[in-house]
Parts: structure tokens; C-alpha cells; sequence
């Protein structure tokens, strides 16, 4: 069971969020083509190592966190709120 | 009659002999003492046949005295609590147990299916694989059968669990796991310095390698009173920690009530842990493993740490003259332990060529000790009379008389927990053993499981861990405490041996009847790999995965392979550690309480008024009521004709309801729906329909505005919580800019739908404050007013399409709104209606739900082309106009009716449509279908290639499950009143 | 206006009483009577929000994880930029229209969509720790803490009022009585007391 350190509410543990997919994905602005809105909802990695991905705080603050996990070994190395910029260390 | 405890030994042990226990096994009384196993207080009867082999049905007796045991398992209990695969070395002994053997028919001593022992060359590692492969249809009613019923482990309880289980939710600086001299010096460490600590021991009494130690039992009871009076530790016995998972999260289960004849009123049987821990300290002791040889799963063979177990803790004697095979000092202990307590020790055979110090001690007792020596053969089979032995790499056999084996090939630390958190293991020559490696997760071993050997050593190892675990949290305070005398200098190192190979049969894994010629003949058939060869033999995988003699297989390969254990490696350790039953990880989630219910504001006027209820997610909804519990079309026709002919009343209160405010509540809105609600005035209601970013339906409803900048969006029943985590995702991700704010209301308010022709005058009679005439409060209009006292909000809005008013009431006052109505409507012929007739109602008008709102239909798919705006972004825009989702062919919405208006032939959802009678070309699918009241025959929604250009055409519903075919008529969706004149009445 | 009686969320079960095993110390459930609004702030309003509470309730408006108690009354952080005030019950709907509301600061009645329960007892924490996977010890939870998580897969506020230790737990209508009947389950074994609505 991961546990994630929400910015707002502490280290809760995973029950308390739901997954939301890999962060990195950015809206493409209105005017965006077809190929931008096709790869903002279908164009995934599947890395092994870090990922940078949503998870949303649903039973606490109701916030949306991008949260840096390693898929191999669920370490998670960082919980940020939406709009902070994240690195993501390479794999 | 009772057995006498024949084997039990005139003093000594820690068991209470003042008090007596009575119990049975397989319908035998037996009685044993405060403080028994199930397998000591056999023991003490001497009974030494326990259980019958998996594959062989060979005969089994106690090997260990712990959880690793493999052979010893039965059934506790009877009827609803019958427990299967239970290890008689850890159940507690209580008045009135009742204990059966498993894996056997008809009885024990006579085991019809034994035969396999004979037949055994015929049946090899992977004999199931290779013989039962063709044909495949066999499997099911052939094969299986035949081996369940011959190899079946014991029988689940069918009926239903009457006991109670619960889980709890703990938090801890320091958990220690194990409750031996390491284990205790840690709490006692980490405890005073300040951390929170939790010890769990899997054992009734907590000591762990102490309780064997009599003359350290005042410091046990020393760090125990100390331990008891810290109020930041809790002691845990009876409870195995079986998982150790990511984050520093444990699980363990606590056996509260397994011990007492029924769990205390208002108790549980057992309790699940989730424990997470910022340090671990991990004293798990280590097992001892066993020796492979020529009939080494006889009764009466055991590891030598078991035997001085039963003679110190539990004061029984395993045997009557015993043989001590072994490779290492340690097992001298058990020798003496036996010899001290009066059971004769026929020899030592011992696979070390070197003198020891030990041997000198033997002698000193009068030990014969039979150096570079192997036991080669076991003679006897339910019950054991003697062993073979020779020298190492002799052949010359030499017979000795005995009656118990105790076998020691070394120690295995308990590195189970350790590996779960896929910490590589580490191999030790001198012990022959794979050692916890570098920590992954915030855990330190302690004690033998980290390789320390010894008491005092142990104790010394476990209070620097606890002291390192506390202090790596900051906490350093604290005050020394004493450690045990150190014990006699004793050597862990062993000579490795494995494998005594001579003829017969020579055990690997007890319990899954593995042999080591089975893990040779894994390899001869290019099972090389540890995981591979575990598979193919099931060696490793029975109920103590391998914790006994896991190491065997693995050693045996690795000779075969040409490489060293090390390289070969064992199988990776999962959870669980021991088995858990399915009721602890159940908890309270059984039965009605697998989820919880949620009601409506008006929840028991459904109850008291005769509401037959259906879950729809945690909802329970009426379906229809009826006095009498009719089933069938009848209660929903007349409530579906009252609303087209006068009055009926539905909860709605279920409908999502999200309040949206800010500045940019508007615009917001714009983007979420497909269709503009800027530009909706205040007052006014508007329906919408939201898509997901791949342009598919999302979710659809009214939505009203309130003020200039707020709105109250309305969701469906379904998705009210995802269309919130939706919006929250584009505003928090997407839009952060937008000044908006929301929240859910859909608790806060009741909310009913009075719809039908009368439905005006039937408000008008309770309804204060606001003028409901067509011309003051016309459709989609919203308004404020009073019923009964109580503030509601109208929405003039239908779904069933007749002239209908929302009307939402603070939930408090749900039933007092819907008791007025009611009686306002009375002269009216006003009936409340149901999920059922409410489902009715909104095919017959042509309105979308869910079976349409699949997730797979576009707005253009449902007929709402027109709702896409044509400027602006909104979710979905660009993904749902794709050229393939524009084809002509693709399904799209209608309208289908019987042609026959009777309800002769049934139409039914998820019927084919298709253009003729036979055809098995699928046009497209029926959605919904339902009896209509206003045309009197099935009629429904269909999903269909170029639905709206075969308007007209009669084409067919077919249900080959059924063999059914309905000939239908494609029609607009709106089956009543296109125009929409009723909705604006 | 004045309101009508209001059914409780909590239903016709939970009638006063005392339960479970006998002996011991109870743990004491008690619906609390009160009137419930959420105050949600736009950006750079979290001040004008404080002002408008503290005007209209007296009470000062906490920060994250936090509960701002004061007599009967309390302001509770749920999320960034957003509260509950909660006071005692008085006319229907009077709080909210007292808080009134702007363009950047939202003030939406919950008086009916939650409702408050309060758990007392020295038991209290251990019957909640059955459910709750916050840690509700004192080193980290001390009194005027809050924290929002799934109990039973109910979404509740546990408001931790003193030392004894007392709590006050936010719920959604909705689920009242379901959670309810969990925590009349977690705490049978210690024994436990409805009390009248209060």
C-alpha cells in the first residue's frame, strides 16, 4: 500500500486517493489540432522508473497532486500540488 | 474414554498442570494443560500419526513445533466454524477443542488412497502436467474430480462464518516482529526512549527461544513487566505479522479469540492489522531445517529443536530413545535437553568428521556420538523402530534401535518479512543460510534472524537495533536495562549437508510430497531455474512456502545444476508468511456490510410505505411499491399511468447536485458542457450533456442558474462523483486560472419529481409563494417557495415528459414536502412512483440514461449534433468529431415498437437488430425496452447503423438465447409527444 | 422563517440508549444539533473570508489540518481556501445568508447535507482507529486537529475536541445511518451510550 504526503493534508495512505494517469499529458489550447487532442488522451509512456503521474486526494482535501513515483519500486520521491513544476529524475 | 498422557514427563515445561483440558481428535478424547498446543497435548498422549501426505498419503506426524510445520495440519472446530489446514503446533489448547484429521478416507490408520505410496514411481513432479493434458474437455468432469477428491488439503466450512472479525488501523514509530531475547530487548530499547512501539509475537506466549531457557525466564518476566508498564507499548501476542509491504506498511492478523471455546460477546475471532511503522525491527528468530533422507517424513522424525521444545516448554517426552542426526553444535542442545530429562539418547550421528567440543560433552552424559556418520534409512512406517547409518561416503550399514529422529541440518533466519520488501539476500558460508540483506524499506534485523546465535548475543543485538530505530527518529532519551547472562559459548557454523542419498524416497517439501529426486528430475527436464523447478514439483508452495525445507530444494538443484546455492537462489518470499483465513482479510465487509448504504432524505417513507427496494451503487432506490409484494408489470403500469393520466410523486433525490459560484462560473460551464450556459438567464433551467476528452458522453442534466454567477449543475444518479473529480481535474489542472468554486450539495437537499397533466393543481393546493401558472412559471423555469413551512426550491424540468416540477427541499425536511404533496394531490389521484415506472416514463418519451450512456456513444450517436456549439472550447470538442465517429454507419439512437400492439411477443434489451427474421448480421442492439401505457406494446431505444434514415422500415429484434424474433418498426425516439407540448402545458 | 422539526439523518434505529457490552467505560454518541456552512474562497480572498467568519461567528479561520474552536461553535479547514462553519442550530438558513457571499467568496448552506456526530469516551480513539487510517494518537493529533478520510468508504471529518478524547465527526447525510451502524459494530466490545440529539 503506497502512502502519499499530500502537501495539504500529511502522509495518507492510498485508499484515500485515486489514480489519475501520467501527469505529464498537457491540454493541448483550444485551437489545438486533431494529432495535439489524439495525443493528450491516447499517447502514453510505459516507463519503467520514474513517473510522474495524478493522484487525487478524493476522501481529504479534494486536490488533484502530481506525484513522482518509481514504477518498479513504488518509491515515491516527490507529492506536489498542480501547478508546481516537478522534475522527474531519470530512470 | 479418555487417553492417558502417557508421554507427558513428571515435571517441567511451562504448562499449567493444576488446571486440565479436555479435547478431541477425531472423535477421541484426549486432555492436556494450560499452556498445550493441540500438537504437545497429542504428543503427550503419544500420538505421533497426525495426517496423511498430499500426493502419497504417506503417514505424518509433528515435525516442528511452530508455524513452519508441515505435516501436522487439521480441522478445528465443527459445522459453520470448521477451520481447514490449521498447524496443530500453534493451536492453542482450550476445554472442549474439537480436532480432526484431514487429507484421509475412510479413517487415519487405514487410508485407502495410501495406495498412491505404492504406485508413486508413476507418479513424478509434474505427473498432473504431463497426464491430464488431452483431451482438454477431460479436465472439468473427468480429471479434476478425481484428483480433488484424492488430493484435497481440508474441507472449507459451507455454511455461514457465525463469528466476527475486524480490522484496525495502527500507526508506530517502532514495530518490533518477535518476541524472543532480541525482540525484547528492542521495545525495551525503543520504548524508553520515547517511541511508540509495537511487538507482535505469532506465539500465545511472548519469549520467543526464552520460553526454552528456564533459567532466563525472571529477566523474560523483568523486560515484560518493564515493557507493560511503558504507556506508548503495546504488546501483541497471538499475532503474526504476515506481510511486510510497500512504505513501511505491515500487516498482521491477531487470533483474539482463537483460543476460547467461542469468541466473548461482542468479540471477535480475529483481527487484521495494518500497521504502519517509521522503523522495523525485525527478531524472527530462525528455523531449523531438516536433512534429506531415505524416509525422513516418518512419524517420529522431527527437526531436534522441535523435540526440546516439547521436553522444556511443553514437559512431554517425543520419544522413547532417541537419534540426533545433525551437522552443527547447536543440536547438542536438544541431546542434552532429551538425555536430561530421561529419554535415552542412542547416539549422536553427527556428518562432521572433526571432534567438537560438544562431542566431548556427550560423552561426559554418555552420548555415543558417530562422527562422519549419515542416517541412511528410517525402518518403519506409522511408527518408527529404528534407523541405518553409516559413514559419510561408506556403504556398510549399521543399525541402531530408536523411536524418534531429531534432525538439525542448521538454521535459517526468518528473513520471510525481509524479502517482501525485495531485499536481496545475502549468503553465509559459515551458516550455510541466506541472511537479510541491505534494507530497502526502514527495517534492521535483529537476533538470529540477522545470524546472531546465542541469548545473550541475541538480546545485545536486539536492543542496539531498537536503539537505532528509535534513534533514527529523533528519539534518544532513555535508560539502559540489564541483558541475560551470557549462556555457554556455542558455534553456529555448520558443515552444509543436504542430501543422504541412498535408496527410497527423501523429502524435500513434507507436505507437497517433493522429493529430491523430483527437483533431479525437474532439472532433467529443463526446470532449471529455482522459480521454474518450484513450479513444476511444488516444492516451496504448500502452506509454509518453504519455510521448512525450502533450502533443500534449492540445494539439491543447485548440485544438479553444477553451481552453489548461492547463484541458485530460493524462491522469492510473498506474503503471506503463514496462511490467514479469508475471514480476517474479510473483516467486517461481509454479508450486507460489504458496502454501505446509502438513503435518501425519504428513505423510510419508502420503508414504512411499502417501497420494494433495489441497490443501485450504495443507493437503495424503490423500484415500485406494493403492499402486497406483487412482482411483475402490474404495480409499475399503474403507477407509470398515473403520471401520463394524472399525478405521481418520485424520489429523485439521488440526482447529483453540484453549486458552482465565482466569476467564471459561466465560462466554466461552457467548457464543461457541449452547449452555452453563459447565456442562460437567471431563473432558467437548461439541460446539458458533457463529454470526456475523447469526445464520447459523459454525463448529462439540467443545470440552473441561480444568480449571475452561480449555477446548480445536476448530474445523473451515476456518475455525480466522477463529474466532480472532473471538474476538479480541469480546474485545478487545465484552467487553474478560472475563478470558480464548487462543492457538492447532493446531501443537502430532497429532492422529488411531481409530474402529470394534474401535476398544477395538485402544487397548487400546498404549494406557498410562488405562481405556478404556465404563464408566470413556465418550462425551465426556477423559482423559490414554501411547502408546509418548509423553503423548496421548484425546477419546472421533466424527464417523464409530461408537465412535470422538480421540487428540492433541505434534507430534513424531505418528508414533510413529500407527506404534503401528497395530500395535496390526493384529490387528484396522485400515487408515488418508482426507479421502475420512472425508467418507463423516460423510454416512452425518448430520453437518454444510462444502457444509452455506455461510454461508447457520441452526441452526434444520441441524436444531440445540435447541442455541439460551434465556438468556444469545451471538453471533448475536437476528439468527438473524428472523421470515423462521423460514418453513417455508425449506431445511432431510435425509436423501435412492436408492430403487434399487444404485449404478446416480448421485446427485450440487448436484443439484435436485424432486416431479416434468421439474419444473423447485426443492424445494432436494443437499449432499453419497456411496456409502454401510452401505446400499449413493447416499444424501446435502439442503437442502429444509419438508425435515422430507416425511420419507417420494419425490420427485426431478435434474442437467439430465446429464441425469440419480434418484428419492429424504426421510429424517432420520442415515442410520446415529439412536440414537447405536455412538458410546456 | 422559523423551521419545522427536521428528521435526523441518523434514522429511526438510533434511538437513546445503551449498548454493546456491559461494564467498562461507554463510549457516548451524540448527534449534535447544529447548522453547517461551507465557505469556499477565490484567490487572494482567504483574508476577506476570515473577516466575513470572524464578523459574523467571531471565529478566526484556521489553517490546514486545523479546527478553530470556540465554545459550541467552530470553523474547520477541509481544503485550500475552503471551511466549515459550524454552530449551533438556530433559524434555518440564517447562518448562510448572515455569511452572505460575494463574487470571490462562496457560502453554501450544508446544514442538511452534513451533519455532526460526537463520540466521547476513553474508548473513543480505539473504536474510531477500527476505520480511520489517519493516526489519531496525541503526539500527532492533539486537540483542534482535523483531518478528512474514508471510513468504511464514508468520507469523514474526525475533529479531535480534547483529551478525553472527544471527537466530532462530520458526515454526509446520505451515509449517516450507514456509518452509524459501522461504529455501533466497532464499538460493542467496549460498550456504548446514544444520547439524545443535543
Amino acid at each position: 500500500m503506497l502512502r502519499i504526503d499530500c502537501p495539504w493534508c500529511g502522509t495518507r495512505d492510498e485508499a484515500e486517493f485515486k489514480y489519475g494517469g501520467d501527469a505529464t499529458a498537457k491540454r493541448p489550447p483550444a485551437e489545438g489540432d486533431g494529432a495535439a487532442f489524439y495525443e493528450f488522451v491516447y499517447d502514453r509512456g510505459n516507463p519503467k522508473g520514474w513517473h510522474q503521474e495524478w493522484w487525487h486526494h478524493v476522501a481529504g482535501c479534494r486536490q488533484w497532486l502530481k506525484v513522482v513515483r518509481h514504477t518498479v519500486t513504488h518509491e515515491i520521491r516527490s507529492v506536489a500540488k498542480a501547478t508546481d513544476d516537478v522534475t522527474v529524475p531519470p530512470a | 474414554m479418555t487417553q492417558p498422557q502417557t508421554h507427558r514427563l513428571a515435571y517441567g515445561g511451562r504448562i499449567d498442570r493444576s488446571r486440565t483440558l479436555r479435547f478431541t481428535f477425531d472423535g477421541r478424547a484426549y486432555e492436556g494443560h494450560p499452556g498445550d498446543t493441540l500438537a504437545s497435548a497429542l504428543m503427550a498422549s503419544g500420538e505421533r500419526l497426525i495426517g496423511r501426505s498430499f500426493k502419497y498419503h504417506r503417514p505424518r506426524g509433528i515435525v516442528t513445533a511452530g508455524p513452519e510445520e508441515p505435516c501436522a495440519l487439521v480441522e478445528l472446530r465443527t459445522g459453520a466454524c470448521r477451520e481447514p489446514n490449521t498447524r496443530a503446533t500453534v493451536a492453542e489448547l482450550y476445554d472442549g477443542l474439537e480436532a480432526n484429521s484431514q487429507n484421509r478416507w475412510p479413517s487415519l490408520a487405514l487410508d485407502i488412497s495410501a495406495i498412491n505410496q505404492l504406485v508413486g514411481r508413476f507418479l513424478p513432479a509434474g505427473f498432473y502436467y504431463k497426464t491430464f493434458m488431452w483431451p482438454a474437455s477431460f479436465w472439468e468432469k473427468v480429471y479434476e474430480p478425481i484428483i480433488r477428491r484424492a488430493a484435497g488439503l481440508g474441507r472449507a466450512a459451507t455454511a455461514t462464518d457465525p463469528d466476527e472479525y475486524e480490522s484496525i488501523q495502527a500507526h508506530c514509530d517502532v514495530l518490533v516482529v518477535g518476541s524472543g531475547a532480541a525482540g525484547l530487548a528492542a521495545a525495551r530499547a525503543a520504548g524508553a526512549a520515547g517511541a511508540r512501539v509495537i511487538l507482535a509475537d505469532q506465539d500465545f506466549e511472548l519469549g520467543g527461544g526464552l520460553l526454552l531457557e528456564p533459567e532466563q525466564e525472571p529477566w523474560r518476566q523483568g523486560m515484560l513487566a518493564a515493557l507493560s508498564g511503558m504507556p506508548e507499548v503495546r504488546l501483541l501476542p497471538r499475532t503474526t505479522v504476515f506481510g511486510f509491504y510497500e512504505h513501511d506498511v505491515l500487516g498482521a492478523v491477531e487470533r483474539v479469540s482463537d483460543h476460547l471455546p467461542v469468541p466473548p460477546e461482542h468479540g471477535v475471532r480475529q483481527r487484521v492489522w495494518t500497521i504502519r511503522a517509521r522503523q522495523t525491527v525485525l527478531a524472527t528468530g530462525s528455523t531449523e531445517r531438516p536433512i534429506a533422507f531415505p524416509n525422513n517424513d516418518r512419524p517420529g522424525v522431527m527437526l531436534a529443536s522441535a523435540a526440546m521444545t516439547y521436553v522444556r516448554r511443553f514437559g512431554v517426552r517425543p520419544g522413547e530413545r532417541a537419534v540426533i542426526f545433525a551437522n552443527n553444535d547447536i543440536a547438542y542442545n536438544a541431546a542434552f535437553a532429551l538425555h536430561d530429562a530421561g529419554i535415552a539418547v542412542a547416539a549422536i550421528v553427527d556428518v562432521r568428521k572433526k571432534d567438537s567440543k560438544r562431542a566431548a560433552a556427550a560423552a561426559d552424559r554418555g552420548i555415543a556420538v558417530k562422527l562422519g556418520s549419515v542416517i541412511s534409512d528410517v525402518k518403519g512406517s506409522r511408527d518408527i523402530h529404528g534407523i541405518s547409518f553409516r559413514s559419510v561416503n561408506g556403504t556398510a550399514e549399521r543399525v541402531l534401535d530408536a523411536d524418534l529422529v531429531c534432525v538439525s541440518g542448521g538454521w535459517n533466519p526468518a528473513v520471510h518479512l525481509q524479502s517482501h520488501t525485495r531485499a536481496r539476500l545475502t549468503w553465509d558460508n559459515d551458516l550455510a543460510a541466506f541472511l537479510p540483506g541491505k534494507p530497502v524499506q526502514a527495517e534492521r534485523s535483529a537476533g538470529s534472524a540477522a545470524g546472531v546465535f546465542g541469548i545473550a548475543r541475541c538480546a545485545a543485538d536486539g536492543a542496539k537495533a531498537g536503539l537505532e530505530a528509535a534513534a533514527a527518529l529523533g528519539f534518544r532519551d532513555g535508560a539502559a536495562f540489564e541483558l541475560p547472562m551470557p549462556d555457554a559459548e556455542i558455534d553456529p557454523k555448520v558443515k552444509p549437508f543436504w542430501e543422504v542419498k541412498a535408496k527410497g524416497k527423501a523429502f524435500v517439501d513434507l507436505q507437497n510430497d517433493v522429493t529430491t529426486d523430483d527437483i533431479r528430475l525437474a532439472h532433467r527436464e529443463g526446470y532449471t531455474h529455482i522459480e521454474h523447478a518450484k513450479r513444476y514439483t511444488t516444492h516451496s508452495m504448500a502452506t509454509d512456502q518453504g519455510r521448512f525445507s525450502g533450502i533443500l530444494g534449492t540445494a539439491v538443484l543447485a548440485e544438479a545444476r553444477g553451481e552453489t546455492i548461492e547463484k541458485v537462489g530460493v524462491p522469492t518470499f510473498r506474503p503471506y508468511v503463514t496462511p490467514v483465513t479469508w475471514g480476517a482479510m474479510a473483516g467486517r465487509h461481509a454479508g450486507h456490510h460489504l458496502q454501505p448504504v446509502r438513503r435518501t432524505p425519504l428513505h423510510h417513507w419508502h420503508v414504512r410505505n411499502h417501497g420494494i427496494f433495489l441497490e443501485t451503487g450504495l443507493w437503495m432506490r424503490p423500484l415500485y411499491y406494493s403492499a402486497t409484494r406483487e412482482t411483475g408489470w402490474d404495480p409499475i403500469l399503474k403507477e407509470a399511468r398515473a403520471v401520463r393520466q394524472a399525478v405521481g410523486i418520485c424520489d429523485v433525490s439521488t440526482l447529483g447536485k453540484i453549486d458552482i459560484q465565482g466569476r467564471d462560473a459561466g465560462m466554466f460551464m461552457d467548457r464543461l458542457y457541449t452547449n452555452t450556459f453563459s447565456t442562460l438567464a437567471v431563473g432558467k433551467a437548461r439541460y446539458g450533456l458533457m463529454l470526456r476528452e475523447d469526445g464520447m458522453v459523459f454525463d448529462d442534466g439540467t443545470t440552473s442558474r441561480l444568480s449571475e454567477n452561480r449555477y446548480l449543475m445536476t448530474t445523473t444518479t451515476a456518475k455525480a462523483a466522477e463529474v466532480l473529480a472532473h471538474m476538479e481535474f480541469y480546474h485545478q489542472t487545465v484552467w487553474p486560472d478560472l475563478d470558480v468554486r464548487y462543492c457538492t450539495v447532493t446531501d443537502q437537499w430532497a429532492q422529488m419529481s411531481v409530474a402529470g397533466p394534474k401535476t398544477r393543481l395538485a402544487l397548487q393546493g400546498c404549494v406557498e409563494g410562488l405562481d405556478l401558472s404556465n404563464e408566470a412559471f413556465p418550462f425551465m423555469g426556477v423559482g423559490d417557495a414554501t411547502i408546509a413551512g418548509c423553503p423548496v426550491r421548484i425546477y419546472r424540468v421533466s424527464f417523464s415528459g409530461e408537465m412535470a416540477y422538480e421540487v428540492a427541499t433541505p434534507a430534513g425536511y424531505g418528508e414533510r414536502v413529500w407527506e404534503a404533496i401528497l395530500e395535496a394531490g390526493k384529490p387528484h389521484g396522485i400515487l408515488p412512483y418508482g426507479l421502475e415506472a420512472l425508467g418507463l416514463l423516460r423510454i416512452e418519451k425518448g430520453h437518454v440514461a444510462g444502457p444509452e450512456l455506455n461510454g461508447q456513444t457520441t452526441a452526434r450517436d444520441l441524436g444531440f449534433d445540435k447541442m455541439m456549439k460551434k465556438k468556444g472550447d469545451f471538453i471533448g470538442r475536437v476528439n468527438g468529431e473524428r472523421p470515423r465517429l462521423m460514418d453513417s454507419d455508425r449506431p445511432r439512437l431510435v425509436g423501435i415498437r412492436a408492430v403487434d400492439p399487444s404485449f404478446e411477443k416480448r421485446l427485450r434489451g440487448g436484443a439484435h437488430i436485424v432486416d431479416r427474421p434468421n439474419s444473423k448480421a447485426s443492424l445494432g442492439w436494443a437499449t432499453s425496452i419497456t411496456r409502454s401505457v401510452e401505446l400499449e406494446r413493447w416499444l424501446g431505444l435502439a442503437m442502429v447503423r444509419n438508425g435515422p434514415d430507416r425511420i419507417g422500415q420494419r425490420l427485426y429484434a431478435t434474442y437467439p438465447l430465446k429464441n425469440e424474433v419480434v418484428e419492429i418498426e424504426i421510429c424517432s425516439p420520442h415515442h410520446v409527444d415529439p412536440e414537447n407540448l405536455r412538458v410546456r402545458a | 422563517m422559523s423551521a419545522p422539526d427536521r428528521l435526523s439523518p441518523f434514522g429511526p434505529e438510533a434511538k437513546p440508549g445503551r449498548h454493546g457490552a456491559a461494564g467498562g467505560t461507554p463510549v457516548l454518541m451524540t448527534e449534535r444539533k447544529v447548522d453547517i456552512v461551507q465557505v469556499m474562497a477565490g484567490r487572494d480572498a482567504n483574508a476577506k473570508a476570515a473577516n466575513l467568519v470572524k464578523d459574523a461567528t467571531g471565529l478566526a479561520l484556521p489553517g490546514p489540518r486545523k479546527v478553530e474552536i470556540a465554545g459550541d461553535a467552530m470553523a474547520i479547514w477541509i481544503q485550500p481556501s475552503g471551511w466549515l462553519v459550524i454552530r449551533p442550530r438556530g433559524e434555518e438558513g440564517a447562518l448562510a445568508k448572515k455569511l452572505g457571499g460575494s463574487d470571490d467568496i462562496a457560502v453554501v448552506d450544508q446544514g442538511h447535507g452534513r451533519c455532526v456526530l460526537r463520540l466521547t469516551g476513553a474508548h473513543a480513539g480505539e473504536v474510531l482507529a477500527k476505520g480511520s487510517r489517519v493516526d489519531l494518537h496525541p503526539r500527532v493529533f492533539p486537540p483542534g486537529s482535523v483531518a478528512t478520510t474514508s471510513i468504511d468508504h464514508i468520507t469523514v471529518m474526525i475533529v479531535k475536541l480534547d483529551a478525553v478524547p472527544s471527537f466530532d465527526l462530520v458526515l454526509p447525510s446520505n451515509f449517516a445511518e450507514a456509518f452509524l451502524d459501522w461504529l455501533r459494530m466497532s464499538a460493542a466490545e467496549f460498550g456504548y451510550e446514544i444520547r439524545p440529539a443535543a
